[in-house]
C-alpha cells in the first residue's frame, strides 16, 4: 500500500495555522461556471452531430435556391418558347467535361435526313452509329449537340427545358419555393392546431379528453386519399386546398403527441406547486408545460416538412395540384415521368431534389431530437 | 410542550380518498387514505411516517385540494374546505397553506429562472412591480441561504439542497401561515438534511409557520416534529407527542418502524436486532373492530378493544415504573 | 491496517470527464485497500465521485471519462490495464455488482429466472437444467419466498425490496470473491433496508465475501462496515475503522458529517454543514472543505495537506493533526454523542 504516510512531519510556519474565516457566515458561494439556457445546450449538441449540420447546410442551400435562383439567369417559369422544347441540360465549363454539354441522342432518324444541312446545321451531328436498314430505308441513332442543332449555341438551359420550352432550373427553383411554402404552411398549421386541441384534451383529461379523442378517431378512419380527393372537388385546385388538404388529417399526430406531453407534465411537482400558489390554467398550460414540450414539438415540426413535400408531390403526380403554369416538385416529377425514356433529365432534377430534401430534413431531425434529449442534458 | 392554548387550526375528520381507475369489472379502487382523523395545532410540527405508498402524499395533496377527498371533512380554521372547489375557496386555500414538495428535481421547473419560479405567487397575488419582486426574492433568497446572483439561474445548476432550498422560498414567500412539506429531505443527503432542518427550524419560528412535516425517517422526525402520526395503509396507525412515540411505541408497526431506523452507532449498531411486522399474524379483528382509541392523553393507537385494554395495562405498568 | 490479506487495492486513482464546460475532476487520487472477508464502508456526499470510483473498478466508465493515473491491483492484474475482453471475465465472475436503483438494473421483459439463469450461463460450465436449480436455490438464498413461482415471473410482479433481493441473487450468481454494493438500498425504505442489510451481512459470512459498500447514510455504515473511508471532493480524507471514524473523528468534514445527523437522542439545533459541495470543473485547492469549514486556516487554503496517522489503523489528510495547529473543538452535538456511545447508554 503506497498511501502517503509521511513519517516526517512538513516544516509549515506558525502563522499559516490561523483560522480565517472563524466569524464569517459561510454562504453558498455564486457558480463560476457561465449559465448554460436550454437552447444554447441544445445547440452545443446539435453541433456535435455532423451528419445534421451537413444536412443545415443542405436545407440553408437549397433554401437560397428556391428563392434566389429564379434570378440567376434570364428565364422565368412561365415563358415557353415553341422554338427551344425539350432542350437537355446545358452548363457553362461543365460542357468540357462531356457532362451536361448539350448533347442528346436521336434514335430513328433517317440517314439522309441526318446528312441534310438544312436538318442538321454543319457541326451539330457529333456522332452516327447503330446504321441499319428498316424497310428498305436506312434509319440511323445520331447523338447530336442539340443547342447546334437548333441554332441556339449562345444559349444555356442548365437543366435543359420542358415540352414548352420553358426553362427547368427557373422552373425546379420556383418548384422547390412552391413545395417548402406548402409544406412550412401546413406544417405550422397542423403544430398549431395539433397544440391548441392537444393541450386542451391533455392537461383536462377526463371525458373532454376522451371525446376529444374520440373525433380525432372519427377523422383518421376516413382514407386520406378521398377526404383530400372530395376536398380539392369541392374547393378547386390552388395552393390553399392543398394545404388544407394536408391540414385536415395532419393535425392530429401532432395532437396526440401534444397530449401525451401534457399528461405527462401536469402531473409534474412544479406544476403541482404552481397550482398550490393559485396560478390559473392558461398560465400553466403556456409557462409551465408547453415550454417543456419545445422541444419535441420543434422535432415533430422538422420531421413533419419532408412528409408533407412528399404528400404535395403525390397529390401532384396523381393530378391533384397546382394550376398550371405554377411548377412544384410534384408537378415536374409528374411532367418528367411522361417524358422519361425520351428525355430522362426532365424527371432527375426533381426527383434529385426532393430525395435531398427528404434525406436532409429527416437527418436534422434526428440530430434536433437528440439536441433536446432532456436525459443528455449538460453532458457531451 | 409549549402549545398551552391548543387551539386546532386544521381538523381532518374521517377523510378517505378513494382512486379509481379502469371500468366495469376491471375497475381498481385503492384506498389511498382510509379514514383518517387528527388535528393540528397552531404553531406546532406535526409529523407524519410511513413507509411509502402508504397515502402520505395523497393525505398531504388533498388537504391543499391538488385531489379531493371522497368522503370526510377538513377545517381549517374552522372554515371546512373540503367542499366543492369554488374560485373563493381556491383563493381562501392558496391565501392560507402553502406545499414543499419532494422531488428536487421534479419540483422546480427546468425552463424557468430561480427569479422567475420564486416570484410567480407574488404575480398571482398582484404585485405589479417587478422591481418590488425582484427585491422580495432577494430578501427570501438570502434568508435561505443563497445569493442574489443565484437569481437568474436555471435549477440543474444547483445541488439538491440548493434546489429543496428554492422550493421553500417559493412556498414561504407568500407568507402561508401553514405549510405542507411533503418529505423535503427524503431525496437528500444526510448532511444537506440537517441545513434544510435547520432552515425550516429558524423560518418556522420567525414567520410564525405551523407546519405538516412528511417523511419516512422516522429519526427526521423524532427530531423535527413536536407531534408524530404514523400511517400504514392509509390508516393512521399511532399518534403521540414526539418523545411519547419514541420512548414509549404501542402498535407493532411504529416499533417495527423503530427497530429499523440504523442509528450512526458502530457499537450498538452492528448487535441491533429488527421487528418484523405482519399485519395478519399480529392482529385478530375478525370479532373485534379496530379505531383509534385514545390510551393515555394524548395518545392515540389504532386497535381493538382487547388490543387497548393490553396496551393500556402496558401503559399503566410503565407510568408506576417511573 | 495489515490484518487481513488484501484483495484489492487502488493507488492513486484519478479519473475525470471531458464536458462542452470543461473538465470535471470526478476522482482525484484516491487510495484503498480492501482485505479478504472484510466490508469497507465509502461515505460521502453525493457528486463526491463516489460511483465513478466503482465504475473505475468495474471498468463501465462512459466514453467521456478519462483515466488520468492510478493503479487498480486485484490478484496481481492492475485492473486499469486490462482489455475489454479480460474485463469480461472479470466483471460479476470475480467481482459483483449492486446499484442503486433496482428498478433499471432489471430488464422489465424478462423473466426473473431467465436474468439470473442466463447470468449463470455466462461461464458455460452448466447445462440449462443445472442452471435453473441454481438460480432457484439462489433465489431462496437472497430470502424469496416460493422461488419456483417467482421463477416464472416479471420484474413488475416484483415489490422494490424484492427486486433488490433478485438484483442481489444475479451479482451473486457466478460466485463473485468481491462484490461492489453502491448505495443499494438508499431508494428503500428502512424496513426493508434493514432486510437487506442484514441479507447481505449473512451472504457475506456464508461466502466469505469482501465487500465494498457505498452509502451516505451514516446509520448504514455503522451497520456495516468494519473499517470507513470518507471521500470528500474526489479524494478520501480519512479512514479507520469504524470506531476509529465514529468515536474519534479527525478531519473537519468527517465530525461535520456526523454532527449533521440526528439520532433519537438528538435535542437542539442540529450542526449543519454550511454552503454548498464544490463544482468539479473547479475543484478546491489546498484542503477542499475549508471553505465550508469554519475552522479553516491559512494553511487549508493553500496545501494540500498529507495522510496523518492517529494509530496504525487510522489515518486523516487535514492540517488540524500538524503539531503546529491549534486545538479545534469537536461539535457540541458530537461531543455528546461520542460520550453517550462510550458510556454504552446510546442504545434504547
Ligand atoms: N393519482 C393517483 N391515481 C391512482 N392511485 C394513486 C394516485 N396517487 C397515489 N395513488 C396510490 O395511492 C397510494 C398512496 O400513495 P401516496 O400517497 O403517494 O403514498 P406515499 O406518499 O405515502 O408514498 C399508493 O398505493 C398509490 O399507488
Ligand atoms: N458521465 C459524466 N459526465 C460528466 N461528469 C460526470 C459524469 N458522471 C459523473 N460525473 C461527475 O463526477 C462527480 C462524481 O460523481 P459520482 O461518482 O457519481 O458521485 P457520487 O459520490 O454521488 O456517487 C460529480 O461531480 C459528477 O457531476
Ligand atoms: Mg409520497
Ligand atoms: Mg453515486
Amino acid at each position: 500500500m503506497t498511501m502517503d504516510t509521511p513519517n516526517h512531519i512538513p516544516d509549515i510556519p506558525q502563522e499559516k495555522f490561523k483560522f480565517v474565516q472563524l466569524d464569517q457566515e459561510i454562504v453558498d458561494s455564486a457558480f463560476e461556471t457561465e449559465p448554460i439556457g436550454y437552447f444554447k445546450d441544445a445547440l452545443i449538441r446539435l453541433r456535435k452531430n455532423k451528419a445534421s449540420v451537413v444536412a443545415f447546410y443542405i436545407i440553408l442551400v437549397i433554401s437560397s435556391l428556391a428563392i434566389f435562383g429564379q434570378d440567376f439567369n434570364p428565364y422565368t417559369f412561365r415563358q415557353q418558347n415553341p422554338e427551344r422544347t425539350n432542350m437537355p441540360p446545358r452548363v457553362p465549363g461543365l460542357e468540357k467535361l462531356g457532362i451536361m454539354d448539350g448533347t442528346t441522342i436521336l434514335r430513328n432518324r433517317r440517314l439522309d435526313s441526318v446528312k441534310d444541312p438544312n436538318q442538321f446545321p454543319e457541326g451539330s451531328v457529333i456522332r452516327v452509329f447503330n446504321q441499319r436498314t428498316v424497310r428498305g430505308v436506312e434509319m440511323v441513332d445520331v447523338k447530336v449537340d442539340y443547342y447546334k442543332l437548333v441554332g441556339a449555341e449562345d444559349e444555356y438551359y442548365w437543366l435543359g427545358t420542358d415540352y414548352l420550352g420553358r426553362d427547368l432550373w427557373t422552373r425546379l427553383c420556383r418548384g422547390t419555393r412552391v413545395s417548402l411554402i406548402i409544406a412550412l404552411v401546413s406544417v405550422v398549421t397542423n403544430i398549431f392546431i395539433g397544440i391548441v386541441y392537444g393541450a386542451i384534451a391533455g392537461y383536462y383529461g377526463g371525458k373532454t379528453d376522451m371525446y376529444m379523442m374520440r373525433v380525432c378517431e372519427i377523422i383518421n378512419a376516413f382514407p386520406q386519399i378521398v377526404v383530400v380527393t372530395m376536398f380539392i372537388l369541392f374547393f378547386g385546385t390552388g395552393m390553399f386546398s392543398i394545404i388544407m388538404a394536408l391540414v385536415i388529417r395532419g393535425w392530429i399526430p401532432t395532437a396526440r403527441l401534444i397530449r401525451a406531453q401534457f399528461l405527462r407534465f401536469k402531473n409534474r411537482e412544479y406544476v403541482l406547486a404552481a397550482r398550490t400558489l393559485g396560478v390559473g390554467d392558461l398560465a400553466i398550460i403556456f409557462r409551465h408545460i408547453l415550454p417543456n414540450s419545445i422541444g419535441p414539438i420543434i422535432t415533430r415540426a422538422m420531421i413533419t416538412i419532408p412528409g408533407a413535400i412528399f404528400s404535395e408531390s403525390f397529390l401532384a403526380f396523381v393530378g391533384l395540384g397546382l394550376k398550371a403554369p405554377e411548377p412544384s416538385i410534384g408537378i415536374l416529377l409528374s411532367q418528367g415521368q411522361k417524358v422519361l425514356l425520351q428525355h430522362p433529365y426532365q424527371a432527375f432534377a426533381p426527383s434529385l431534389m426532393i430525395s435531398v430534401l427528404m434525406i436532409a430534413f429527416n437527418l436534422f431531425a434526428n440530430g434536433l431530437r437528440d439536441a433536446f434529449d432532456p436525459t443528455l442534458r449538460g453532458q457531451e | 410542550m409549549q402549545i398551552d392554548s391548543r387551539q386546532p387550526i386544521l381538523e381532518v375528520e374521517n377523510l378517505r380518498v378513494v382512486f379509481a381507475s379502469g371500468r366495469g369489472r376491471k375497475r381498481i379502487q385503492v384506498n389511498a387514505v382510509d379514514g383518517v382523523s387528527f388535528e393540528i395545532y397552531q404553531g406546532e410540527t406535526f409529523g407524519l411516517v410511513g413507509e411509502s405508498g402508504c397515502g402520505k402524499t395523497t393525505l398531504g395533496r388533498t388537504i391543499v385540494r391538488l385531489y379531493s377527498p371522497t368522503s370526510g371533512t377538513i377545517r381549517f380554521r374552522g372554515r371546512d374546505v373540503s367542499g366543492p372547489m369554488t374560485k373563493e375557496l381556491r383563493q381562501y386555500i392558496t391565501d392560507n397553506m402553502a406545499m414543499i414538495f419532494q422531488d428536487p428535481v421534479e419540483s422546480l421547473n427546468p425552463r424557468m429562472t430561480v427569479q422567475e419560479i420564486i416570484e410567480e405567487g407574488l404575480k398571482v397575488r398582484g404585485i405589479k412591480d417587478p422591481e418590488v419582486r425582484q427585491e422580495m426574492v432577494f430578501d427570501i433568497l438570502s434568508k435561505v441561504g443563497l445569493t442574489r446572483e443565484h437569481a437568474s439561474r436555471f435549477p440543474h445548476e444547483f445541488s439538491g439542497g440548493q434546489r429543496q432550498r428554492i422550493g421553500i422560498a417559493r412556498a414561504l414567500i407568500v407568507k402561508p401561515s401553514f405549510v405542507i412539506a411533503d418529505e423535503p429531505v427524503s431525496a437528500l443527503d444526510v448532511s444537506v438534511q440537517a441545513q434544510i432542518i435547520n432552515l425550516m427550524n429558524d423560518l418556522k419560528s420567525t414567520l410564525g409557520l405551523t407546519i405538516m412535516f412528511i417523511a419516512h425517517d422516522l429519526s427526521v422526525v423524532k427530531y423535527f416534529s413536536d407531534r408524530v402520526g404514523v400511517m400504514y395503509y392509509g390508516k393512521l396507525v399511532e399518534l403521540a407527542d414526539s418523545g411519547e412515540l419514541y420512548r414509549n411505541p404501542l402498535h407493532p408497526y411504529t416499533r417495527s418502524l423503530l427497530s429499523a431506523i440504523p442509528q450512526p452507532n458502530p457499537l450498538t449498531e452492528r448487535h441491533r436486532e429488527t421487528i418484523s411486522y405482519d399485519p395478519a399474524t399480529a392482529h385478530d379483528y375478525s370479532a373485534e373492530k379496530p379505531s383509534l382509541r385514545e390510551v393515555c392523553p394524548g395518545h392515540f393507537v389504532y386497535c381493538s378493544e382487547s388490543e387497548f385494554e393490553r396496551y393500556f395495562d402496558r401503559q399503566q405498568t410503565r407510568a408506576s415504573m417511573a | 491496517m495489515k490484518t487481513g490479506e488484501s484483495i484489492l487495492t487502488v493507488d492513486n486513482l484519478s479519473v475525470s470527464f471531458r464536458t462542452y464546460s470543461g473538465i470535471v475532476k470526478a476522482v482525484r487520487g484516491v487510495s484503498f485497500e480492501l482485505n479478504k472477508g472484510e466490508t469497507i464502508c465509502i461515505v460521502g456526499e453525493s457528486g463526491s465521485g463516489k460511483s465513478v470510483t466503482v465504475k473505475t473498478i468495474m471498468g463501465i466508465l462512459p466514453p467521456s471519462a478519462v483515466i488520468e493515473s492510478g493503479t487498480i491491483n486485484y490478484k496481481g492484474m492492475d485492473l486499469t490495464k486490462l482489455t475489454e475482453e479480460e474485463y469480461a471475465r472479470i466483471r460479476g465472475k470475480e467481482i459483483g455488482l449492486i446499484f442503486q436503483d433496482p428498478l433499471s438494473s432489471l430488464n422489465p421483459l424478462m423473466k426473473i429466472g431467465r436474468q439470473i439463469t442466463e447470468a449463470l450461463l455466462i461461464d458455460k460450465e452448466m447445462s440449462k437444467r443445472e442452471a435453473r436449480e441454481a438460480a432457484i436455490e439462489l433465489l431462496g438464498a437472497v430470502g424469496i419466498r416460493d422461488p419456483e413461482q417467482r421463477f416464472e415471473q416479471y420484474p413488475f410482479q416484483f415489490s422494490g425490496g424484492m427486486r433488490q433481493r433478485v438484483v442481489i441473487a444475479i451479482a451473486l450468481a457466478r460466485n463473485p470473491e468481491v462484490l461492489i454494493c453502491d448505495e443499494p438500498t438508499t431508494a428503500l425504505d428502512v424496513t426493508v433496508q434493514a432486510r437487506i442489510l442484514n441479507l447481505i451481512n449473512e451472504l457475506k459470512q456464508k461466502r466469505q465475501l469482501s465487500i465494498i459498500f457505498i452509502t451516505h447514510d451514516l446509520g448504514v455504515v455503522a451497520h456495516m462496515a468494519d473499517r470507513v473511508y470518507v471521500m470528500y471532493a474526489g479524494k478520501i480524507v480519512e479512514y479507520g475503522t469504524a470506531e476509529d471514524i465514529f468515536l474519534e473523528p479527525a478531519h473537519p468534514y468527517a465530525r461535520a458529517l456526523l454532527a449533521s445527523v440526528p439520532d433519537m437522542e438528538t435535542e437542539g439545533r442540529l450542526a449543519s454543514i454550511p454552503g454548498a459541495p464544490p463544482n468539479m470543473l473547479h475543484p478546491p485547492t489546498g484542503d477542499g472543505f475549508a471553505p465550508r469549514n469554519k475552522y479553516a486556516m491559512q494553511i487549508d487554503f493553500e496545501e494540500e495537506p498529507p495522510m496523518f496517522r492517529i494509530s496504525d489503523t487510522h489515518y486523516a489528510a487535514t492540517w488540524s493533526l500538524h503539531p503546529s495547529a491549534p486545538e479545534i473543538p469537536m461539535p457540541d452535538v458530537l461531543r455528546e454523542r461520542i460520550r453517550r456511545m462510550k458510556e454504552g447508554g446510546a442504545n434504547r
